[in-house]
């Protein structure tokens, strides 16, 4: 399968100063009565992506802010394949102990219950989400050089084109919001696909494709690099951290397609070890600088309880089954 | 009419290998939609080579049947065999026994690929393998792999 | 224009000639040479392990430290592909086809230095290259729309096909198969899964590694092993030895020439850069050499002009990640991320924004390739030194070391399942004589070029003429059909002969 979300929102990490880490280990006092005994060994992340992909970079950095506050080794394992289902089932049949955390999209383990035919578990029973990390949209993208401004714009100048427009998409999430477009406009626009949202960039500028749907990472680097321009994002909502940026709904082309990432456990794991994996990560997320990372990358830092988290997870995998069958995107 | 003879068995023999996955690659490509060249489907691409790697096959194979070649060196089957076996040692076993085993073994196995097999001398040679190899992959590169069959 | 070279290069010389950051640039070289040498463990999974590492340092040291890593993992490469023919990516596989037989015939120590000196001097030329035409190449490399990548893929394989030594039919059949095997795996259009029988590890496409590790290094291993003990390897160990002769520089010094110049253009170009810098270098050595049957048999422009061309284009895949945002390759993705986890938005603005940094990390290619020569050049003598362990030794080693390396990328024991199949394979296919680089090539290229020719054709509506409409496009096939003639003539010759005498 085409992984949901390739581009992730990488955080930044600046020398940790002595100060921060101190600070953190004052904060987490209190946190650590509530479960002396966990962690007593090395934690292993799950990584569903490999080595050195932009998703791996944001695993790698919570392992490495988590090691001074847990004061234990943080181990990632990528197991990556099969559009993230390797890495799913491997987390989702771990000892319940809280040593096994899968940290990736909560959108993508959601999304992959309806692309693929044989789920390899049933996510919503055989996962807890321990806390959520972040929300971030998709992007309704067009050349800089070209002179629509709005949706309505790009929408009349693409009725005119007919089927002889053309638009790029890079993961499942950018064919639903393309699909979702052309369902409510009637634009009948033909989806050109892309490995990742660079391979598009050439043929963006040379007016080959007239718009794109892509993730914010990329978005909103050649939107600074003033080459493409966003015309809209696909969350049901504005980000805090990009208010410029009006929502598709905003733009009469009512969707909310939001990513999500979270630090997921197997189910059956005690309440104390999952409080405490949601402590460590409310911490590390709503920390300063990650915060204003992840807001620079077009994601809002995004923390949750559990329960929250879980309700999260559970109305995605419902949200998705009618998204993907909208895209006419054959299950696997 | 002249009797028909193998005049190149290398060449023979990679035809057949090309009949063989041209062969296979139209078979089990053949649910896959082809889709026309504006629209090509996932099958587009796969059915060509199948298709080319099979008239290649088939060319080749008659000219094996005109042109001479070099025969076939012979197939030792020992170090194929342990080498392949050893591989699999190492990937079947490593997570139930951690790599301080692993390693050992797979040493052993391989060892044995050779016919004169010193077996004292591989027994030092496994250990200071497996011993280098948690130093340098578990200690200095800090990969993930179990060192000892319970998790740490 | 000049002048602001020259200031700006000084402005990068003095960032990067800081204690710490010769310091980094130091640790990186060694790391990444050792890591090279490990057969199995390549550049990429190095990096993403030490990223976290240099999240404490500012950010010019971090990546110079990253960089260091990736250039000496290619150095290391080189070693491991010429001593033991096992290549650890994909742009040294073309060193083993004559730097191993090189070896055999106890030239180790020449290969190696033509080698890191042939890589010197790329490297030098492609640092200036990014200083005086970063920007310039950059604009080139954007120009490429789908009709001329999937041009310049074929062009690429019918290299492929013609650097092979053996037949020609066996070669492109090899191609083909590679272009098969790389479709196996989830289809990029469709998100159909093609030729995966349920095997999810696979749904992703086969790993290059296994792949490799199957067809080249575990398979050289069995065929030493089928040979007579200890005799493998005649040993030279003289001093003599270990430098090339006057007669291997006269003939390597063009090759790096011509491979640096290659190396440079082509590696901008996202995707296969580096690896078709290689094999293209490769392929004009063999066709503008006198004697082309020396090639495959230890003809040292063979290791001369793709080491040279491999390491220019190391250099110039930063241009269009530091001046255009883009990424090239999936080094270049994981220094992309580096820059970004220290806030810098790679791009144009680098250059205006942190020259300091940019000047410097271009400074710091110069330093490093330096300092990889200056590490190297002495290790030749270990290296060569380690041919002497007796081989009963010596093979357990490297086996181990491989499926640790091909069980860490991914954790998976199916990894090596693929690598047993793949050794199995490679070892028939050596048996009836096919090459496997030819197909390794396909196997990189493959889905680039399937992607490419399906996006070319929806742009086109289907109409193939899409492929001579374009400049670009059109020129490459141009190059391809005169490469196939020069190829294709002295078969037909041969073969005519050969049928003739009959």
């Amino acid at each position: 399968m085409k992984q949901p979300q390739k581009r992730i929102p990488l955080q930044p990490r600046r020398s940790l100063l002595a100060g921060a880490v101190c600070g953190a280990l004052l904060c987490m006092a209190p946190f650590m009565a509530g479960a002396q005994e966990y962690p007593s060994r090395d934690i292993h992340f799950i990584c569903a992506f490999p080595p050195g992909s932009g998703a791996d970079v944001l695993v790698r950095h919570f392992a490495e802010k988590l090691r001074p506050i847990a004061k234990r080794s943080v181990i990632v394992e990528n197991r990556a394949g099969a559009g993230g289902n390797i890495a799913t089932e491997y987390a989702a049949k771990a000892k319940p102990d809280g040593y096994t955390i899968y940290v990736h999209a909560g959108s993508a383990v959601a999304a992959n219950m309806h692309l693929f035919k044989k789920p390899p578990v049933d996510a919503a029973k055989a996962l807890q989400v321990a806390a959520t990390i972040n929300r971030q949209p998709f992007m309704l993208l067009v050349d800089a050089k070209s002179p629509y401004k709005n949706v309505a714009e790009l929408t009349a100048a693409m009725k005119q084109k007919g089927a002889k427009a053309t638009y790029a998409s890079a993961a499942p999430t950018g064919s639903i919001m393309g699909e979702i477009y052309k369902r409510v406009t009637g634009v009948q626009a033909v989806e050109v696909s892309y490995r990742t949202a660079p391979d598009s960039l050439n043929e963006m500028l040379s007016g080959k494709l007239d718009y794109a749907m892509h993730d914010p990472v990329f978005a909103l680097a050649q939107q600074r690099e003033n080459r493409l321009r966003i015309l809209a994002v696909s969350s049901g909502t504005r980000l805090k951290a990009i208010p410029e940026y009006p929502t598709m709904t905003e733009q009469k082309v009512p969707m909310d397609l939001t990513g999500w990432w979270a630090a997921m456990v197997p189910t059956g794991t005690p309440k104390p070890v999952v409080d405490q994996i949601n402590q460590w990560f409310t911490f590390m997320v709503n920390s300063d600088e990650t915060t204003k990372f992840l807001n620079s990358f077009g994601g809002d830092a995004w923390s949750n309880t559990p329960e929250a988290g879980q309700a999260m997870l559970v109305k995605s995998i419902k949200d998705w089954g009618p998204y993907v069958k909208l895209a006419k995107i054959e299950p696997q | 009419m002249a009797r028909v003879r193998v005049k190149g068995p290398q060449d023979l023999g990679a035809a057949i290998v090309f009949i063989v996955i041209g062969i296979a690659g139209l078979v089990f490509g053949q649910d896959l939609a082809f889709g026309s060249s504006a629209k090509m489907g996932p099958g587009y691409f796969p059915t060509i080579l199948s298709g080319l790697i099979l008239a290649l096959g088939t060319g080749l194979l008659i000219y094996s049947f005109i042109v001479d070649g070099p025969p076939i060196e012979t197939v030792q089957v020992r170090p194929i065999a342990l080498i392949v076996i050893s591989i699999l040692v190492f990937g079947y076993l490593l997570e139930l026994l951690g790599l301080v085993v692993t390693a050992f073994l797979m040493t052993l196995v391989a060892a044995h690929a050779r016919r004169k097999v010193n077996l004292r001398e591989n027994i030092y040679l496994g250990i200071g393998l497996s011993v280098f190899s948690v130093l340098i992959f578990v200690r200095g590169l800090s990969q993930p792999l179990p060192v000892w069959w319970w998790a740490q | 224009m000049d002048i602001n070279i020259i200031h700006n290069l000084a402005t990068g010389f003095s960032a990067a000639l800081s204690l710490q950051n010769l310091w980094f640039a130091l640790v990186g070289c060694m790391l990444g040479t050792l890591i090279g040498v490990l057969p199995g463990i390549g550049p990429i999974p190095t990096i993403a392990m030490l990223l976290p590492v240099t999240f404490g340092l500012d950010p010019l040291s971090s990546l110079i430290m990253l960089a260091g890593i990736y250039y000496g993992a290619q150095y290391g490469g080189s070693t491991t592909s010429i001593l033991v023919n096992m290549p650890g990516e994909a742009s040294s596989i073309v060193t083993t086809l004559d730097g191993h037989p090189m070896a055999k015939q106890g030239r180790a120590g020449a290969a190696l230095s033509v080698a890191a000196l042939g890589s010197f001097f790329a490297g030098c030329v492609g640092t200036i290259f990014i200083a005086a035409f970063g920007p310039v190449l950059a604009g080139l490399a954007q120009e490429f729309n789908s009709p001329d990548y999937f041009s310049l893929m074929v062009l690429g394989l019918v290299m492929a096909v013609v650097l092979a030594h053996g037949s020609v039919v066996k070669a492109i059949g090899m191609v083909l198969i590679g272009l098969l095997l790389g479709l196996v795996g989830t289809d990029v259009n469709s998100g159909v899964t093609r030729y995966t029988f349920g095997i999810s590890e696979i749904w992703d496409g086969i790993d290059f590694l296994p792949l490799v590790i199957g067809l080249f290094g575990i398979v050289e291993v069995i065929r030493n092993l089928e040979q007579h003990d200890e005799h493998r390897v005649p040993i030279s160990t003289k001093i003599r030895d270990l430098w090339p002769s006057k007669k291997d520089f006269q003939q390597s010094w063009p090759a790096v020439l011509r491979g640096t110049a290659l190396g440079s253009v082509l590696g901008i170009l996202p995707g296969g850069g580096a690896v078709l810098a290689s094999f293209a270098s490769y392929t004009m050595e063999k066709k503008i050499a006198k004697d082309p049957s020396r090639f495959g048999k230890g003809a040292i422009e063979g290791v001369a002009g793709p080491e040279s061309a491999n390491n220019a284009a190391a250099q110039t895949s930063f241009i269009p990640l530091l001046t255009l945002g883009l990424p090239s390759n999936a080094i270049m993705a994981i220094m992309m991320g580096a820059m970004i986890i220290h806030g810098i938005q790679p791009g144009s603005a680098v250059m205006t924004k942190h020259p300091e940094l940019f000047w410097g990390m271009v400074a710091s290619m110069w330093i490093g390739n330096a300092m990889l020569v200056i590490i190297n050049l002495p290790m030749v003598g270990i290296w060569v030194k380690l041919l002497a362990v007796p081989y009963r030794l010596l093979y357990p080693a490297i086996l181990l070391f491989c499926v640790i390396g091909v069980y860490s990328t991914n954790n998976s024991s199916a990894q090596l399942a693929l690598t047993a199949a793949f050794t199995v394979f490679g070892y028939i296919l050596i048996r009836f004589e096919c090459e496997p680089a030819p197909l390794v090539l396909g196997f990189v290229l493959g889905p680039i070029m399937e992607e490419n020719l399906r996006r070319a054709l929806v742009f086109s509506r289907g109409d193939p003429m899409i492929f001579i409409q374009r400049p670009i496009s059109a020129t490459l096939l141009v190059l391809t059909i005169a490469l196939i003639i020069l190829a294709v003539i002295p078969q037909i010759r041969r073969t005519r002969d050969v049928a003739f005498q009959e």
